[in-house]
């Protein structure tokens, strides 16, 4: 039996190598498509650094706390605003040509000052291209974070906090609440007659509470190799799609052999299903092995992808990988009657699982409920162990629950096939 | 060497075989004639074990058919099912450990091969360069790399020009005379009646006729057609005419000719001939032929084999 599985993979291997244009089509598609995506998704240059989200600022506000909300907006990491008119915001998030407006009516400084203590916040219009969700929370978390700074510090120090809390005391008719502010008014006179009121050069007081210091948790130790990172999570993502494709390629042949009769020859030659099945998942996974191999090869050497986890994990989970794909092509020859049937369907199949397993864009950017999804699909384990041990820095351990994942689902696939090869 | 008794398959609601039975001689060809669908291949697939009947038996030597007795025939599917990316040496060393054959062994099977195929000088050039007949030849090649003794043909001849399939007649002359048992399948009527020693003649799943090329034929109301060609229509017409009255035969005008179903040949020729004498009419051309498995076909089904 074993001298027949090596028969048929050698005849695999031989047949594949035979047709080199086909061959190197095989490799050189997921590479094309894999550079393509890093370098859009990743800029060159030493830089992962994201893209700041062109956002349209009308200014109908015209007070003293507009220019350092302004100032303090011009500082984030994540958006680059542009004054325009309201009627001009309109017209182009409208048209699509930006993504977010957000406008600023008059009296919102003052207004949000106050609201610290009256529970009356003004309202901050956002205008948002509903293709561009995404945008919108950005560009919100981000207002969210350089307003609260700005607003947090003008109302609650000094002068302009004594004031707020005047005011507060005058609005409210509710005794309670009156005294409460009474006291809390005469607690920051004591403690500005102590020298200690906040907002006093030299002397501190309310502040932002905190600021965000970002870190890209990667085995990376510089930009570039954070850069290369990002390309490393591309060039795994579409190497498990590369070789998925080549294992529809591998179905395909085996359903011709159906149909031309060669399977029922070799049977002839009293081999079994199972031994015919065996060989060809034996070639099969080799040959996607080998394309893995090559597609994180490119990277390495022209992306300046690194291995910064272990290379042993790194070769267990693309062993597994490849195993995974060459039952999925059994799996596909099993089910499918003829190839034209099956090819477009196990096209779909095998984008479905791409996208859903995160070799397109981060699992994270998916609903909560696509992501409970993508545990089924085995492109996600795929995905994830190259991914640790690329560039997260996964030593061997790491690579033991996406290899458990992908050989059950080698398991299940194989089963089905030699279920359905058998009882046909 | 190969019995079939009751043999039964059916896919769903279809019995591609409703009561296969028949035996075939060691050292002989026999051949398995019948239109397209008539469950010529699912025998095949049955003998070769393919595929599993749902009912009746199948013996080789009057034993069960085990691995090891399957082992000893080789089969030649109908379309040519060899790697077209590989050359033929490397196709005959895949199928040759399929079949346990390796080191010299191997290598001189694949000669010998190569050479009764005659392809000795294209062994390393790839199948896809080949053409039809040639790589044809190669198809019934693998069938007998590992020398067996049962031989099976599915259509080997299907779309294939005249010169090749003469070719491919040679070989299997060549292996009949080596003592090689052969199941030949066809819907080629010619190539029964030219290879084969014995015939079934196999229609819906069923053999509805089986024997000698003479056994065949004996079952028709005779074995020959008188044929006669006149100068024109109006002659045959005429012809027609005084030939049924003279009660020959079953007369069948065909334009210009008449076309007589004798009820005895020897008689019905000096019969014929007188008549058209005593009537005197003239005709152009007159012959026998020996009636064809076209006609036992079509009276054992009411059919033609081609439709």
């Amino acid at each position: 039996m074993l001298a027949k599985i090596v028969a048929i993979a050698r005849k695999d291997l031989q047949v594949y190598f035979a047709d080199r244009k086909a061959m190197l089509i095989s490799i050189a598609v997921p590479i094309a498509i894999a550079s393509f995506f890093g370098f859009v998704m990743v800029p060159s240059g030493g830089s992962s650094a994201p893209t700041k989200i062109q956002t349209l600022i009308v200014e109908e506000d015209t007070g003293p706390l507009m220019d350092e909300i302004l100032a303090e907006i011009k500082k984030n990491d994540a958006i680059d605003p542009r004054i325009v008119k309201r009627e001009e915001a309109e017209e182009k998030v409208k048209k699509g040509d930006v993504g977010v407006a957000v406008i600023f009516p008059k009296g919102f400084g003052d207004a949000a000052k106050r609201a610290l203590f009256n529970n009356q916040p003004p309202k901050l219009e956002v205008l948002y291209d509903p293709s561009k969700s995404m945008d919108r929370q950005v560009v919100e978390g981000a207002l969210m974070q350089s307003l609260m700074s700005k607003i947090t510090q003008a109302g609650m120090t000094g002068e302009s906090a004594r004031d707020n809390l005047e005011m507060a005391i005058q609005s409210t008719t509710n005794p309670k609440r009156k005294a409460a502010w009474e006291g809390f008014l005469s607690a920051w006179n004591d403690l500005d007659a102590s020298g200690g009121s906040p907002g006093r050069p030299g002397v501190g007081g309310m502040s932002e509470p905190f600021k965000i210091e970002s870190k890209a948790m990667t085995a990376a130790k510089d930009s570039d190799a954070d850069a290369a990172s990002g390309r490393a999570h591309v060039f795994a993502g579409l190497g498990i799609q590369g070789i998925l494709f080549f294992a529809i390629d591998a179905a395909m042949s085996l359903l011709r052999e159906k149909r031309i009769g060669l399977w029922t020859r070799i049977r002839a030659s009293q081999t079994s299903a199972t031994t015919i099945l065996l060989g060809r998942g034996l070639g099969s996974t080799l040959i996607a092995l080998l394309i893995l191999a090559c597609v994180l090869a490119f990277g390495m050497v022209a992306m300046g992808i690194r291995v910064e986890g272990s290379w042993l994990a790194l070769g267990i989970v693309a062993a597994a990988s490849a195993l995974m794909t060459a039952t999925f092509g059994l799996l596909v020859a099993s089910l499918g009657k003829t190839e034209q049937q099956s090819r477009g369907l196990s096209i779909l199949a095998v984008l479905m699982m791409a996208m859903l397993g995160g070799a397109w864009f981060p699992i994270w950017l998916m609903p909560g409920a696509i992501q409970t999804v993508s545990k089924a699909v085995p492109v996600r384990w795929a995905v994830e162990g190259l991914d640790s041990a690329l560039w997260r820095g996964g030593g061997l351990s790491t690579a033991l629950v996406p290899t458990l994942w992908l050989l059950g689902f080698s398991i299940l696939f194989a089963g089905i096939a030699a279920w359905r090869f058998k009882s046909a | 060497m190969v019995e079939l008794n009751a043999l039964t398959k059916s896919y769903g609601r279809i019995k591609a075989l409703d009561g296969v039975s028949f035996s075939v001689e060691k050292g002989s060809c026999f051949g398995l004639l019948g239109p397209n669908g008539a469950g010529k291949s699912t025998t095949i697939s049955a003998i070769v074990g393919a595929i599993k009947p749902d009912g009746g038996t199948i013996a080789f030597n009057g034993k069960p058919p085990t691995p090891a007795a399957r082992r000893n025939l080789g089969y030649v599917p109908q379309e040519i099912a060899i790697f077209e990316d590989l050359n033929a040496q490397q196709n005959l060393a895949f199928f040759g450990a399929l079949y346990d054959l390796n080191g010299s062994k191997l290598k001189s099977r694949i000669q010998a091969v190569l050479t009764q195929v005659g392809l000795q000088d294209r062994a390393n050039e790839p199948i896809k360069n080949f053409s039809g007949g040639m790589k044809r030849r190669l198809n019934i090649g693998v069938a007998f790399l590992h020398d067996p003794d049962l031989i099976i043909f599915d259509e080997p001849t299907v779309g294939v020009d005249p010169q090749s399939r003469n070719a491919i007649f040679d070989i299997l002359e060549a292996l009949k005379s080596q003592g090689k048992t052969l199941i030949y399948t066809t819907h080629y009527m010619e190539e029964a009646e030219r290879l084969c020693d014995r015939i079934a003649i196999i229609d819906h799943g069923r053999v509805i006729a089986e024997g000698t090329l003479d056994d065949l034929l004996a079952t028709l109301p005779a074995r020959y057609r008188l044929t006669i060609r006149f100068q024109d229509a109006e002659v045959s017409t005429k012809a027609k005419e005084a030939l049924a009255r003279a009660e020959i035969g079953q007369v069948a005008e065909m334009g210009d000719r008449l076309q007589i179903v004798p009820t005895h040949v020897a008689t019905s020729i000096t019969g014929a001939i007188t008549c058209l004498q005593r009537n005197q009419i003239p005709f152009e051309d007159f012959h026998t032929i020996r009636a064809t498995l076209e006609e036992v076909f079509l009276n054992q089904t009411g059919r033609s084999l081609r439709d």
